[in-house]
């Protein structure tokens, strides 16, 4: 067999090792592809937080203020600019946009 | 036989502690700062049937971690088990957030006592409490309060007397398995925190038991790293890393904060009927947040507010200005009468007389200024005032809240000053007391406009905005120079903060609160005032009523050179110097030095009364001049209160030379700017 033969037939193989290979690792982290953050969330709609991200500091102190895994809560105001308001455990919320970017959610459909 | 009782009150921002500390000790407080800590620690007392209690008011914080200096403080008061008891102040009205205080709580072993505060804010909302079945599943003393209304107190009494007389803490025990079970995180949370507490093995801290041990191992809690770093023995100290460091470890603090909510979730759930359906953000919150009409609204509620501190501070102000001549007319001609010493009788009338009389004034203008805005906090105004300028401020260094005193700072500096206290940390505090020094409080603009409308008759509106152009511009200043080492970067966190429910002012409370440290305020103003109206008097007493015989005139003729290198002869450059005691007084010695009216300077002159002055300004000073001083007078030192609130308030005589040095350097140079640019203008 001569290179220019291997190289017919390898590539062929080449592009569906590949894409299979893009294929499992989208379902396995399908979830951190389409996570969707507070900051991009809609206004009045409802959702539960599903993961925090960023130093013990701010986890301290989002988490202190009520905002954990699992609490539901109605997203009340997102003008993308002000701190995003919510409404969560009885109380309302300011979480200043940037930070809102760290706190991931489930939208309620 | 009477011995001392020592209570905590322990809670969150917004939970009523200092209302309930402020009822309980009256008159009978002090307020300092906790040794070696710029926190603010309120110590008071009472005595019920016999007994003396000591309460301590501690900082507001939301939980027992150690991210601020007022939670270290927190945590330190309640670690070194001074407390008899610890009353955690929960909001009813906000059981499922108020009660994570509580559940941080669990595993420190001190006699507590629950007090469900604001119980009438959650009644009125439609919210239903069981307190007793509270009481039963947690174990300690349960009360349903409400620290505004006094026909409560003898309950509360009641419950504080047996609390202490049968100290209960919480078992942790009992609660550990409903803490950190339950749940899909649940049984990961109970496996981490049953692994460290092996490795920690028999390590105690004080009240601390293990448990609480391990949540603020997991949390990655600064302090209690360290102290564990330093007992335990290597092989353990590997071990809690090693934990610390898996996969599950890492998201400690997520485990914790999860568990402690479900707890409090399953309290609330089983005890509380949740809030009626009710219009949680309504329309007018819709206003007061949106980002441009949230600040048109803010505006008008601040000019709301500014015009009722101008109607309340009225009775006082008419009292000071009032009595003055009728005082001072009657000393004259009683003193004339016995024959006293012309010496003494201008002293009694200028420093005793006209320093009470401006003391006066100038306090009740601070206790409306403060009155109207702790009203408005009250309403819970301010949290929206605070969300509406955040984006402003946060580019100044400084955090939403701030707002509050610096738009307080236009009815009365010193006012403002006190008002700093709500901002977190001590280096926002410190920012905001530079950058209110630059606003202008009423006399201060009053001055200003009076100046130049004298000077540049129809121009002044100009000035009007260019001020306010400068005031900006100075924030800007202040901000670059102060900022990095006042608020590092790292500091500063970003707005999360509660918008707390619109409820009823108790006005005759607040009053008595407010009327309180105000009246502490004018003491110690009126010792400060009456020194340096007394060296002031020295200055420019003559005994001939010439002008010219007072050391003033001497001493102002001589430095005249120096003030003339920033364009004001020595009379305006005098005038400069007396509007640091107030601004009043600095009329009051241009009234003496233009008008020659014959008699030593008053300190207590109104702006209304200076239309000959405006006359003889106007015809004896060159605009260059006048720009000169224009520009000094608006960056002057605020007033002789405002410095002595600042110095109390930034806690060192360093930082206030700091700002007087700023704000001397500012005003000056921009006189000199001034002059220059007018020599070459007019």
């Amino acid at each position: 067999m001569g290179c220019k033969s291997f190289r017919i037939v390898a590539s062929p193989f080449g592009a569906v090792f590949c894409a299979g290979f893009g294929y499992f690792w989208r379902m396995k982290n399908a979830e951190f592809v389409d996570r969707l953050s507070l900051a991009e969330m809609g206004e009045n709609r409802c959702g539960t937080v599903a993961q925090i991200e960023g130093d013990s500091r701010f986890i301290s102190r989002i988490v202190s203020i009520g905002l954990t895994p699992g609490s539901a809560f109605t997203l009340l105001k997102n003008d993308k600019r002000s701190p995003v308001l919510v409404f969560c455990r009885d109380t309302v919320i300011a979480v200043n946009y940037k930070e809102s970017s760290q706190i991931f959610v489930k939208v309620e459909s | 036989m009477s011995e001392i009782k020592t209570i905590a009150l322990l809670g969150q921002p917004n939970s009523g502690k200092s209302t309930l500390f402020n009822n309980l000790t009256g008159l009978h407080q002090r307020v300092g700062n906790w040794p070696g800590k710029t926190v603010e620690q309120a110590e008071g007392e009472f005595v019920f049937d016999g007994t003396t209690y000591k309460v301590i008011d501690l900082p507001g914080s939301y939980g027992l971690s150690a991210n601020s200096e007022e939670e270290v403080v927190t945590r330190d008061y309640i670690q070194s088990g001074k407390a008899d008891l610890v009353c955690i102040l929960v909001d009813a009205s906000q059981l499922e957030r108020s009660l994570y205080m509580l559940a941080d709580f669990v595993g420190i072993r001190m006699p507590v006592m629950l007090v469900l505060n604001m119980m009438d804010v959650a009644e009125a909302a439609g919210k239903k409490i069981d307190v007793a079945a509270i009481e039963k599943r947690l174990g300690v003393p349960v009360l349903g309060f409400s620290a505004a209304e006094t026909e409560r107190y003898p309950e509360f009494f009641k419950k504080m007397v047996s609390a202490i007389k049968t100290p209960v803490c919480l078992d942790s025990g009992s609660l550990r398995e409903e803490l950190v079970s339950g749940g899909e995180l649940g049984e990961k949370t109970d496996d981490i925190i049953s692994r460290i507490e092996a490795a920690l093995g028999d390590f105690e801290y004080g009240v601390c038991e293990k448990i609480w041990i391990a949540e603020k191992l997991l949390e990655k809690d600064k302090l209690i790293c360290g102290i564990v770093n330093e007992s335990l023995p290597f092989a353990r100290k590997n071990a809690i890393d090693a934990i610390l460091d898996s996969d599950e470890g890492r998201d400690g603090g997520i485990l914790t904060g999860e568990a402690k909510y479900r707890w409090v979730s399953k309290i609330v759930r089983e005890s509380a009927t949740p809030k009626s359906i009710e219009k949680v953000f309504g329309k007018w919150d819709r206003i007061a947040t949106h980002h441009i009409k949230g600040k048109f609204f803010a505006f008008g509620i601040m000019v709301v507010s500014l015009i009722a501190c101008m109607i309340l501070a009225f009775p006082g102000m008419g009292i000071g200005f009032g009595m003055q001549p009728v005082l001072q007319s009657l000393v004259e001609r009683a003193g004339n009468a016995l024959g006293v010493w012309p010496v003494v009788i201008s002293f009694i009338n200028l420093v005793l007389v006209g320093g009470t009389c401006i003391t006066i004034c100038m306090t009740s203008f601070i206790f409306s200024i403060i009155f109207v805005f702790r009203i408005l906090e009250e309403i819970g105004y301010m949290a929206r005032f605070s969300y509406a300028f955040d984006n402003w401020l946060s580019r100044l260094g400084l955090q939403g809240k701030a707002i509050m005193p610096l738009f307080s700072g236009i009815g009365c500096t010193a006012g403002a000053v006190c008002g700093t206290r709500v901002l977190d940390t001590r280096g926002q505090r410190l920012l905001a007391l530079v950058l209110l020094w630059a606003i202008p409080c009423g006399s201060k603009v009053a001055v200003v406009l009076f100046l130049a409308s004298t000077f540049f008759g129809s121009a002044a509106p100009l000035f009007g905005i260019g001020y306010v152009a400068l005031i900006f511009a100075s924030f800007y200043l202040s901000s670059r120079l102060f900022g990095k080492k006042l608020v590092p970067q790292n500091e500063r966190v970003g707005m999360i903060m509660e918008l707390p429910p619109y409820h009823k002012p108790h006005w005759k409370m607040i009053a008595a609160m407010v009327g309180r440290s105000t009246w502490g305020i004018f003491k110690k103003a009126l010792k400060m005032i009456l020194m340096v109206a007394a060296l002031f008097w020295a200055l420019s007493y003559a005994g001939d009523g010439n002008v010219e015989n007072t050391l003033l005139y001497k001493i102002g003729n001589a430095i005249e050179p120096v003030t003339m290198f920033f364009g004001m002869r020595w009379e305006l450059f005098v005038s400069y110097l007396g509007g640091m005691f107030s601004k009043e007084a600095s009329l009051g010695i241009m009234s003496t030095l233009f008008n020659h009216t014959g008699e030593a300077f008053s300190l207590v002159t109104r702006v209304a009364a200076s239309e000959n002055l405006g006359e003889a300004l106007a015809s004896t000073i060159s605009k260059p001049e006048a720009l000169a001083f224009l520009f000094a007078s608006m960056f002057n030192v605020p007033c002789v209160l405002a410095m002595g609130t600042t110095y109390r308030e930034a806690g060192s005589f360093k930082w206030l030379a700091t700002i007087m040095g700023y704000y001397l350097a500012l005003s000056l140079g921009l006189a000199f700017i001034g002059y220059h640019i007018g020599l070459l203008i007019f």
